[in-house]
Order: structure tokens, then C-alpha cells, then sequence
């Protein structure tokens, strides 16, 4: 990935969306992206997304801002849209990395809370757990696959090697116990006890 | 089981159906429950594949900030996103299948969740589709050779005679050349796919769901959605068919999504039904729905080991909705242990007889 900062001193970069390799699910207020080469998925909010979808390689971040202005309805300090930049970079959202061109402007913590509040909080682009379609149709919890499917043979409460199978107690709240046996205990706290075999787990 | 955990299964499938009340539909009704009744069920919620609908229910509410209510959202955006990439795959595979000639029939999964009103409502699970029989070698090996990521596909040869609730086969009254016939060609990528006409498709919702005990609350919430998506001109006389037992399980069906989730049924033949369900019917459905999911191992998995097999039985033992439908049995007021036992002695001797099918 390029550096768009040192291209240009002195100049704002113009930042363009990456488009190549990605799965994009829009929904109500937030943008969904699965980067098909990484394997990661991100959840970009409001903000974060009108960013995104701004980024057409010729608009600089004065512009953006003046964007999200008129489509959000309140201002948006160009910081924000670094901000936003920064983190949709960080994400590999960007086809260029984007850094902050100065340096000077050293923000004090509590500027950065406003600046980071005026953008949705530390919620811009944040991860989000996306199983494989079979697990999503499967009534077994993600946290359950995501937890427990790796537990094989790693601990001894984990020690599923008699029939070659894991248990995951998944309590209220989600939360997850994984062990090889969790039947009664699992549903005398309010949980579910799912099995794994060798075709559950991705 | 002790009286008192019965009850307070009922209750916890009572709340799950007043969350789910309408989830489908826009816009809309009004919820009433708190945030204790949310964490109450949200395991049976996830468990239920109805997270994303409850999150649905309740994102512009005062429950929208509730812990569990993030839980829910997690799942809505993780199922969103998944069946992004569930669509990519059924496109490749369809258009894939379609360039050697055998055009698949779609069904249940990606095929019900087109009819909610935003993407991510429903979990999809494998690729559920059919083809003609006399295509089904060469659709299994272009499966096979395709290696779809993010996808298992779930093929069937035709509609042979079966049950079990295998689910093709539930429309085993039916021709693969009728099935085509009715069939709807329908968006999916930028190939296009072909799925069940909608009087095909909402029977196979209801006596899919009813071979499985209606455990999930995601095939009621399935059945309503497609029942109130379904087109003008919709034909009652082909969705409920000539066997008037089966007419009945799905008119049953129907009236679970009604009286449970407030399917609207007025001005269909079946409305008079779903209001006169029998007695059991309902409080079966709460009773699973508190209960949520119970791995069932294979009982074959248990051959060496026979005292866990004694346990496991109690898992197999069917609820009488099931039971009622692997027997064959009607939908009447009489009581359903002794379908029930007629269920698990069919699949002991079934059992007995081919262990490695269990």
C-alpha cells in the first residue's frame, strides 16, 4: 500500500476507496465489509461510511467534511475525517494509506474525546466476528464456534480426545465455557450445551 | 421433568413469541417486555436463528441500549454480512450448475430470507437445492469441483419418496416437472436464480418445520413472512394440496405463525383452522421454544456405549408435533404419547435395522 501523506506535502490527499476484493453489505445505518483477500470484516458506522463512500480519489478531506456537512446535517471538523481516514486506512480500506500530513496540530486529550464523539466514538470501523455461512445458519452460537472450536487437545478442561468431540456451555449474556462435558452444570446456570464434531467447527 | 421447569420453559417461549410478534413486518407492532425478559432469552434467541429479528424488534425501542440487545445486533450484522457472502457463492454455484444443463430448483434458506423486508434478518445455512435426478451425478461432481468458500451445499436428487424431514422430499407428491412449472426465476446476483413458486414453497415451509418439531422459531417467523409476501392469484388449492392430512399440517402450521407470532391468516381458507388449533399444539411450540437447542448425537455415535446411550435416548424422545408427522398421524385433539412412541419405535426398528443411517 502507498503513502499518500508523502506524496504531497504540504497538499491534502485525496483519498479513494479500495473496491477490488471486498463484500459490501449496507444496512439501516452502518456499511459491512468483508475483505475477501485478509479474511477480516469490518463494521464501518455512519460516519465512517459516508467517509468511505466519499473517497472517490479526487475529493480532498476540506471537501469531505463539507460533504458529510451537508448530508449529516451538523459540521464536522476536518480532524474527524482524519480520524475516520486514519482508522479506514488502518483497515485497508483506503487503496493508499492516509496519514495526517502535520504533525503540529498535537491534540490534547480532551479535544481528541470531542473529536472522537463528533465521529461516533471509538466505534468508526470496529471488527465484527463473521463465521462461516454454515455456522451462521447453524444453531450453534458464533461465540461457541469462535471460542471453543480451537479447544481440542489445548487444556485439560478442553481435553476432548475420548470421543473425539467438544462441549460449549453458552450462559446468558454470552459467555462461553468450553469443556468435555457440560450437560447438566451448562443448563442448571440458565445455559445451553452444544456438542462439536469434527463437520462443526471452520 | 419437575411442573415448574415445564412452566417456566412455556413462559420463556411465550416471551420469545411476543418478541418475535410481527419481526417480519413493516412497519412494525409495538413490544411491550424489559430488558430482564431480553436476557432472559436471548440464549434461545441465538440458539433459534431469530437474533437478528429480535434486534429488529427492539433497535428503536428503550431496550435498544440493553446488554443483550447488543448481543443481538452482533449477530444481526454477523448474519448481514454472511449472507453477503452466502449470495456470492449460491450465484457462482448456480450459474455453474445452470452452464452444465441442470438448472437448480431453490428452496428454504436464501430463498425465504429474500421475502424480509432488510438483509441480515435471517441466518442462512447451507445451499438448499434441487435437481432433476438424472442430473444429479454430474451437479454433485461440478459441487464438488467448484470448492464453493463460505458455503455448504445441501443437494437433492428430485423429490424421491421419503420423509424424516428431509426437506425435497416433504413435496414427494408432487413431480420435479410440476415443481419446475410452478418455479419463479428470481434475483440472485447477476445470474438470477430459479426458487419454489410461492404455493410450493410456503407448504414446504410448514411441513419442513413441523418434521422438526417447529423448534426453531426462525420457520415460524419463515412461514409468516412468506404467507404474508405471498403474491396475488397465490393458489390455496395448490399450497395446501389433495391429502387432506397434509392439508391439515400445513393449515396447523399456519395457525402456530398466527396464534404465536400474529401471522395474518384472515380471508384464507386456513383462517378458521388457525384459530381452532388442538389443545397441545401451541404449548408444544412454547415448551421447545424455551427448551431452545439440545445437541442430538447420532444415536449410531452411541453403539459401544451403552449407558450413555440410555441418556442420549431422552434427547431422541420427540415432541408430539414431530412425532405426530413421522407417523403420519393427524393433528387432532387426542394425546400424542402414543404418537410418540409410535415415532420412537419406528426409528428404533430404523435403528435396528440401518445403523449407519442414525
Amino acid at each position: 500500500m502507498k503513502d499518500v501523506s508523502t506524496r504531497a506535502a504540504g497538499t491534502q490527499p485525496a483519498p479513494k476507496a479500495r473496491a477490488d476484493g471486498l463484500v459490501v453489505q449496507e444496512l439501516m445505518d452502518e456499511i459491512l465489509v468483508y475483505d475477501l483477500k485478509r479474511h477480516r470484516s469490518h463494521c464501518l458506522n455512519r460516519t465512517a461510511a459516508l467517509v468511505w463512500r466519499h473517497c472517490d480519489g479526487s475529493s480532498s478531506v476540506t471537501e469531505l467534511a463539507g460533504r458529510l456537512h451537508e448530508e449529516l446535517g451538523t459540521p464536522i471538523e476536518e480532524e474527524a475525517i482524519w480520524l475516520a481516514l486514519n482508522r479506514l486506512s488502518r483497515a485497508h480500506l483506503l487503496q493508499e494509506r492516509v496519514h495526517h500530513p502535520s504533525t503540529r496540530d498535537r491534540a490534547t486529550r480532551r479535544t481528541m474525546l470531542r473529536r472522537w464523539t463528533a465521529v461516533g466514538g471509538m466505534a468508526l470501523v470496529s471488527s465484527i466476528a463473521v463465521p462461516g455461512v454454515a455456522m451462521a445458519g447453524s444453531a450453534i452460537p458464533i461465540q461457541c464456534i469462535q471460542n471453543c472450536c480451537g479447544c481440542k487437545n489445548k487444556t485439560p478442561a478442553c481435553d476432548c480426545s475420548n470421543d473425539n468431540s467438544c462441549k460449549c456451555c453458552f450462559l446468558p449474556g454470552g459467555s462461553t465455557v468450553c469443556s468435555n462435558n457440560c450437560g447438566d452444570d451448562c443448563h442448571n446456570q440458565g445455559g445451553t450445551c452444544f456438542q462439536f464434531d469434527n463437520n462443526t467447527c471452520p | 421433568m419437575a411442573p415448574l421447569a415445564r412452566r417456566s420453559e412455556t413462559a420463556a417461549g411465550r416471551v420469545v413469541a411476543r418478541l418475535l410478534t410481527g419481526a417480519w413486518r413493516e412497519p412494525l407492532p409495538p413490544i411491550d417486555l424489559t430488558s430482564d425478559d431480553l436476557a432472559a432469552v436471548l440464549p434461545l434467541l441465538l440458539t433459534g436463528g431469530a437474533a437478528a429479528l429480535g434486534w429488529r424488534r427492539i433497535r428503536e425501542t428503550a431496550l435498544a441500549p440493553a446488554r443483550a440487545a447488543g448481543e443481538l445486533r452482533e449477530f444481526h450484522r454477523s448474519h448481514a454480512l454472511a449472507g453477503a457472502l452466502y449470495e456470492r457463492s449460491a450465484a457462482r454455484l448456480v450459474a455453474h450448475l445452470r452452464s452444465i444443463g441442470a438448472e437448480p430448483l431453490l428452496a428454504k434458506g436464501w430463498a425465504v430470507g429474500r421475502l424480509y423486508p432488510e438483509p441480515g434478518l435471517r441466518p442462512y445455512g447451507d445451499i438448499d437445492l434441487c435437481v432433476r435426478p438424472e442430473h444429479c451425478a454430474a451437479a454433485k461432481a461440478a459441487i464438488k469441483a467448484l470448492a464453493l468458500p463460505h458455503c455448504v451445499v445441501d443437494l437433492h436428487c428430485g423429490v424421491q419418496r421419503g420423509w424424516q424431514g428431509a426437506s425435497f422430499s416433504l413435496l414427494d407428491d408432487r413431480s420435479m416437472d410440476d415443481l419446475y412449472a410452478h418455479s419463479q426465476q428470481v434475483a440472485l446476483g447477476e445470474v438470477g436464480a430459479r426458487v419454489l413458486g410461492p404455493e410450493d414453497h410456503l407448504r414446504l415451509l410448514c411441513l419442513h418445520a413441523l418434521s422438526h418439531g417447529a423448534w426453531r422459531p426462525l420457520w415460524l417467523c419463515d412461514i409468516a413472512a412468506a404467507l404474508e409476501a405471498r403474491p396475488a392469484g397465490f393458489s390455496w388449492d395448490r399450497c395446501l394440496g389433495d391429502d387432506p392430512r397434509r392439508a391439515d399440517w400445513v393449515a396447523c402450521a399456519l395457525g402456530l405463525a398466527h396464534q404465536l407470532l400474529g401471522a395474518r391468516v384472515d380471508g384464507t381458507p386456513v383462517a378458521e383452522r388457525a384459530r381452532r388449533l388442538p389443545h397441545w399444539l401451541v404449548p408444544t411450540v412454547l415448551r421447545q421454544w424455551g427448551q431452545g437447542y439440545r445437541y442430538r448425537a447420532p444415536m449410531s455415535s452411541y453403539w459401544r456405549r451403552p449407558i450413555e446411550a440410555m441418556r442420549e435416548i431422552r434427547q431422541h424422545w420427540p415432541n408430539g408435533i414431530e412425532a405426530t408427522v413421522d407417523v403420519r398421524g393427524p393433528f387432532n385433539a387426542w394425546p400424542r404419547a402414543p404418537f410418540q412412541l409410535a415415532a420412537c419405535v419406528t426409528r428404533a426398528a430404523d435403528f435396528v435395522t440401518s445403523p449407519r443411517q442414525r
